[in-house]
């Protein structure tokens, strides 16, 4: 699904709201799932490179709890 | 029918009005003047979405690579956000960015291209601005910001681009996608510096 456009599926869309700039990346970007999750190293912030304040991944269900919270506010939304 | 041509002044000022016939074909090799065209152009993407600004842009880029995607000449490079290019000459670089708004908050995003002919700092070289509209029938909508720069590349060890976003809302995102083009970036090399 386009992230914004219909009823979220993907963990990508729960990673986003989890935190703010590019906190995370993907060892495989053609194959996003919570193996291939890592932490960025670096983040710009107003023209500056710095550390990724994020310093931990969330754990697996904590991220499908997210995406449920998403999905479940969009069915409430669209119902 | 051969070639028939009429009352020329001289070889070099060949007057096309009083030529008839079929033109001889012409050796390449026998031209001269000519410049070379389109030499290098190449498309990066950003693979995975992220929300508030982001300036630069340091992780997430790949070179196109799918549904029949080539480069033309030599490729861009990218380490950390900051690309490099890979001969001197006249670059054109496009920005075309997604962008995913999902609040009532102010709508305003920029799309920057920064450049550095040093490698010490990066200034802004263009900058579009753009409003995300709201929609009646949804809070979540889109738009597009582009914006685009000349770079003339006169030394590829000092001369760098990148890019980035600026939000005025934290929850704004640009997207990305690793199967079709959905924030990219066009490089093209138009000719020598």
């Amino acid at each position: 699904m386009d992230i914004g456009i219909g009823r979220p599926n993907h963990i990508e869309e729960a990673l986003v709201v989890m935190n703010n700039n590019q906190w995370f990346t993907w060892t495989d970007s053609k194959n996003k799932v919570y193996a291939n999750l890592r932490l960025t190293e670096k983040i710009g912030v107003d023209g500056n490179v710095i550390d990724n304040p994020v310093t931990e991944l969330p754990t697996e269900s904590a991220v499908n709890a997210k995406l449920k919270e998403l999905q479940d506010a969009w069915d409430s939304k669209n119902a | 029918m051969a070639l028939i041509k009429t009352n020329a002044r001289s070889a070099t000022a060949l007057d096309a009005t009083i030529l008839t016939g079929n033109l001889p074909a012409i050796s390449g090799a026998s031209l001269t003047g000519l410049t070379v065209g389109l030499t290098a152009t190449s498309q990066w993407r950003l693979t995975t979405t992220f929300s508030s600004a982001a300036l630069p842009i340091t992780s997430n880029w790949e070179q196109v690579d799918t549904d029949g995607y080539a480069n033309l000449g030599s490729a861009i490079t990218e380490s950390s956000g900051v690309f490099s290019f890979p001969a001197t000459g006249f670059w054109l670089i496009t920005f075309c960015a997604s962008y995913n708004a999902s609040s009532d908050n102010d709508r305003y995003v920029n799309t920057l291209i920064e450049t550095t002919t040093t490698t010490s700092s990066f200034d802004v070289a263009a900058k579009a601005f753009t409003n995300i509209p709201q929609s009646a029938f949804s809070t979540s909508t889109g738009a597009n910001g582009v914006t685009s720069f000349l770079f003339d590349v006169t030394n590829v060890s000092t001369h760098k681009v990148r890019f980035g976003c600026e939000f005025t809302d934290s929850a704004t995102q640009m997207t990305g996608s690793s199967t079709y083009n959905n924030s990219f970036i066009t490089f093209s090399k138009l000719g020598d510096t």
